[in-house]
């Protein structure tokens, strides 16, 4: 490599470029915020439950998301699930009130923000029985009686899972779901 | 180590059924384990895609949520697989979420989806879907040599006891069942070989089953019954062959002996003097020895066809051969005639031919040969002797002269032995004759005239007288007959001498007068006539008489004979000096014809040699001998139709004379 030739040299002056040219192109891709990879996840969260059909007003109704509370995403859910389909519904998002239950049992999927949360437990006797995915964003949501919450882990956002409450709205969580998660009751 | 084809059959069948056995078996267990390989190899490809599909699967929700740990997790599993060597999980990103072993990057990133097999190796890249959506790969990286390889012993192993067991089995079967196959051909083949040996084509091979063998069995059978029928034949033939051959060699034997004789032949006819032709029927020769050839002026090698055998002679012989020889050739065989042939320089040789004709077994003849001999020095001779046979006629008579005396003189000297001795006796008896007595008689009668009656009464002397007288008579009598029987003998004895005179002077021509006689009375004449030489030498006569007819011969050859034989015997025993000298003299009927007259002596003998020719014309053993006595003894035999022979053992064994004589016929006396 010491005395490699100058054609070597040129070719390793084009690679060098390029790759120079990609990492500047990525950074964006990197720079995710945390509520870009917690839409991410809300978007993925949909392929690895299984909601009865009851949960649907029709076969070809959407898969609708509500958000309750102060939307922390600042709509960039709706560019995430923007084409996106779920099975073979589309997708949408609703932005939701707390005391809003009717709204909130039109839904499959809900998302709590962390303002919301303290109004768990209103949310949780209002969609009793109801076969919607109850999702939090802070630590703990998931043991305090939501299904799904975010937890940081070793910088990395994880999930936690309360399979029984999952169980209690008629909802299958997927296995594969359960073993990348931290499972809480 | 013999080649398999000279083995025994029944070693050629084992082989055969193992080799057999072996190649199926071999076929099969390669088949099975190549039917194995490649259905292991399906059933891992297929476990590997279970295992890969069950995997990316495990792994989705790792993947969709970046959880390395959790991947990691899911591909260790993996790690309980031997034969997994390496596996990774990549995002669509590029990013790897967890992997180990080593890594192939190469052909791993060529492979979007399926399988790439390498070899033992197998490089496996299955999408991870989740909701339709591929979320990712896992590369599995799998290499099953070690299970190949632990397969192909196990396999190996197992093909090799089977081998070896159904070896075995098909071994001990084979010994068994073979024998429905050999048994049958070993029972042929130790038939042919019985039959190989003893060279016995009665024997027949026993027919024990009805397959391809009972028909070979049969065929052989056939073909045996056609060796003996064909063996015979060829037996006789042999042997006829052998006659032929016997003949053949029989017949170049005489063929060469003829060949030589003819070799011979052909050499005496090249070598003689006299000149051969000879030519075919038509007169062209083809045949000159070298003495013709010589005579004729040709050359040995010079080519004589063209010529005529007639243009060898001159006209006048030509004639005499045309018109006398050929003939008298082609009637008789042969011809003997005087002729001439003309030399190369036209001079006539005068010559004495014979002329043959050859004729075949038809009669016809074939051709004709000339034998010549030139006669012209006979012919210049004739005339020289013609003149000197003239000057000889006159020596001839004399001598001829000389030879009638020697054999008057011979036999009148027999007879003239017996006359002498007649004679002899004549005188002898008549110096003693009583007739001086008979004088004295009468003297004393004369004296006493007057007186005579009483002389002769009275006197003593006188009474005895006419006795006396009458005894003198009766002497005188006796005497009187006595010579005369002597005067007779003498009288024969002369009449002989006139015969052998007259019989000498006609020279052996027969002349004598044939007479009817006794045989013993001419026997008993020849011994009387040497009676005296055999009192002289003590010679015994014996006589052996049978009686027997008469004899139809001439006295005086006859008697000329006998006193020839008997004086011979009496000289063959005067040259021994022994006591009991003997001739025996016998009279028998030979046979109903001719009478023997055996005149036997046991003198010196006659040795083998001299038998032969001792009737030849002056033979003789004796130093005063004629050597006529015996020839013209046997001449006078002849001439009467009788035989003369001798027998001796040898000298000193004596010999025998036989005179055989005709007896007379009942014909008249023709005398």
């Amino acid at each position: 490599m010491i005395a490699s030739p100058p054609r070597y040299r040129r070719v390793k002056v084009a690679l060098c470029s390029i790759l120079a040219l990609a990492s500047f192109l990525t950074p964006q891709a990197h720079a995710e915020s945390e509520y870009d990879v917690k839409a991410a996840y809300l978007f993925k969260f949909t392929k690895f439950v299984e909601w009865p059909a009851s949960a649907f007003a029709n076969p070809q109704a959407s898969f609708v998301i509500g958000i309750v509370g102060r939307d922390p995403f600042g709509g960039g859910l709706d560019r995430i699930l923007e084409g996106q389909r779920t099975g073979e519904r589309q997708l949408e998002v609703r932005y939701l009130s707390a005391g809003d239950s009717a709204g909130q049992r039109g839904c499959q999927m809900i998302f709590v923000s962390a303002s919301e949360e303290r109004k768990l437990p209103d949310l949780l006797s209002a969609l009793q029985g109801r076969p919607v995915l109850i999702v939090g964003e802070s630590e703990g949501f998931a043991s305090a009686g939501g299904m799904l919450g975010f937890a940081l882990r070793q910088s990395r956002l994880g999930v936690e899972v309360n399979s029984g409450a999952a169980r209690q709205a008629r909802l299958k969580i997927s296995s594969q779901l359960l073993n990348i998660a931290n499972v809480v009751n | 180590m013999k080649p398999l084809r000279d083995r025994p059959i029944r070693q050629k069948i084992t082989f055969v059924i193992l080799f057999i056995s072996s190649a199926a078996l071999l076929l099969a267990c390669a088949a099975l384990f190549a039917f194995q390989a490649y259905t292991t190899k399906k059933h891992f490809t297929h476990e590997l895609a279970v295992i890969g599909e069950i995997t990316a699967h495990n792994s989705a929700a790792a993947m969709m949520f970046g959880d390395e740990d959790a991947a990691s997790q899911t591909l260790s599993g993996l790690k309980t697989m031997p034969q997994v060597i390496g596996a990774r999980l990549e995002l669509m990103n590029g990013q790897r979420l967890a992997e180990f072993g080593p890594q192939q990057d190469d052909k791993m990133a060529t492979l979007d989806a399926g399988f790439r097999v390498e070899g033992h190796r197998v490089f496996l890249a299955q999408p991870v879907m989740r909701d339709g959506n591929r979320e990712g790969t896992l590369s599995l990286h799998a290499d099953f040599s070690e299970m190949s390889s632990q397969l192909l012993k196990l396999y190996a192993g197992i093909l090799t006891l089977v081998l070896a067991l159904s070896l075995l089995l098909a071994f001990v079967l084979s010994g068994r069942f073979q024998r429905f196959i050999t048994a049958p051909i070993l029972q042929l083949a130790r038939t042919a070989r019985t039959i190989a040996v003893d060279k016995d084509y009665a024997v027949r091979a026993e027919k024990v089953c009805g397959d391809e063998v009972g028909v070979l069995t049969d065929a052989f059978n056939q073909m045996l019954t056609q060796i003996q029928a064909q063996d015979e034949a060829l037996l006789g033939a042999q042997g006829e062959l052998e006659e032929q051959v016997k003949a053949l060699q029989r017949e170049i034997v005489e063929r060469k002996r003829a060949e030589a004789a003819q070799a011979r032949l052909t050499a005496i006819l090249e070598a003689t003097p006299d000149i051969v032709i000879s030519a075919d029927p038509g007169g062209t020769p083809f045949y000159v020895n070298r003495s013709g050839r010589q005579f004729l002026g040709l050359a040995e090698d010079k080519d004589i066809a063209g010529r005529k055998i007639l243009d060898f002679h001159p006209e006048w012989a030509d004639e005499i051969i045309k018109k006398e020889g050929l003939p008298s050739a082609v009637r008789n065989g042969s011809w003997n005639g005087e002729t001439a042939i003309l030399t190369c320089d036209n001079q006539e040789i005068f010559v004495s031919q014979v002329l043959i004709a050859h004729k075949n077994s038809d009669g016809e003849v074939e051709y004709f040969s000339s034998v010549m001999r030139d006669i012209t020095e006979r012919r210049q001779g004739e005339e020289a002797l013609r003149l000197s046979q003239q000057k000889l006629l006159e020596t001839s008579r004399l001598a001829g002269m000389a030879e009638v005396a020697t054999g008057v003189l011979h036999n009148v000297g027999n007879v003239l032995n017996s006359v002498n001795v007649s004679a002899g006796l004549v005188v002898e008896k008549l110096r003693r004759s009583k007739a001086p007595k008979l004088a004295k008689a009468a003297a004393l009668l004369t004296s006493r005239n007057g007186d005579l009656a009483d002389y002769l009464t009275n006197d003593v002397n006188g009474q005895k007288l006419p006795g006396y007288l009458a005894k003198l008579g009766e002497f005188f009598v006796a005497e009187n007959a006595e010579l005369l029987s002597e005067i007779d003998q003498l009288g024969r004895n002369i009449e002989h001498i006139k015969e052998v005179v007259a019989m000498q002077q006609s020279y052996a021509k027969v002349s004598g007068v044939f007479e009817n006689l006794p045989p013993h009375q001419l026997v008993e004449d020849a011994i009387a006539m040497n009676i005296g030489a055999f009192e002289r030498h003590g010679v015994e006569v014996e006589r052996h008489f049978a009686a027997v007819p008469l004899i139809r011969v001439d006295r005086h050859k006859v008697l000329q004979i006998l006193i020839n034989l008997i004086r011979n015997a009496k000289y063959a025993l005067d040259e021994v000096h022994r006591t009991d000298k003997r001739i025996a003299i016998s009279i028998s009927a030979a046979n109903e014809r001719s009478l023997s007259i055996v005149v036997a002596d046991n003198g010196i003998g006659i040795s083998p040699e001299n038998l032969t020719r001792i009737f030849a014309h002056g033979f003789t053993t004796r130093e005063d001998g004629h050597g006529f006595g015996l020839h013209s003894g046997a001449l006078a035999a002849r001439s009467m139709g009788g035989a003369l022979s001798v027998a001796s053992d040898g000298p000193g064994h004596g010999a025998s004379f036989t005179l055989e004589l005709p007896f007379a016929s009942n014909k008249p006396d023709d005398a």
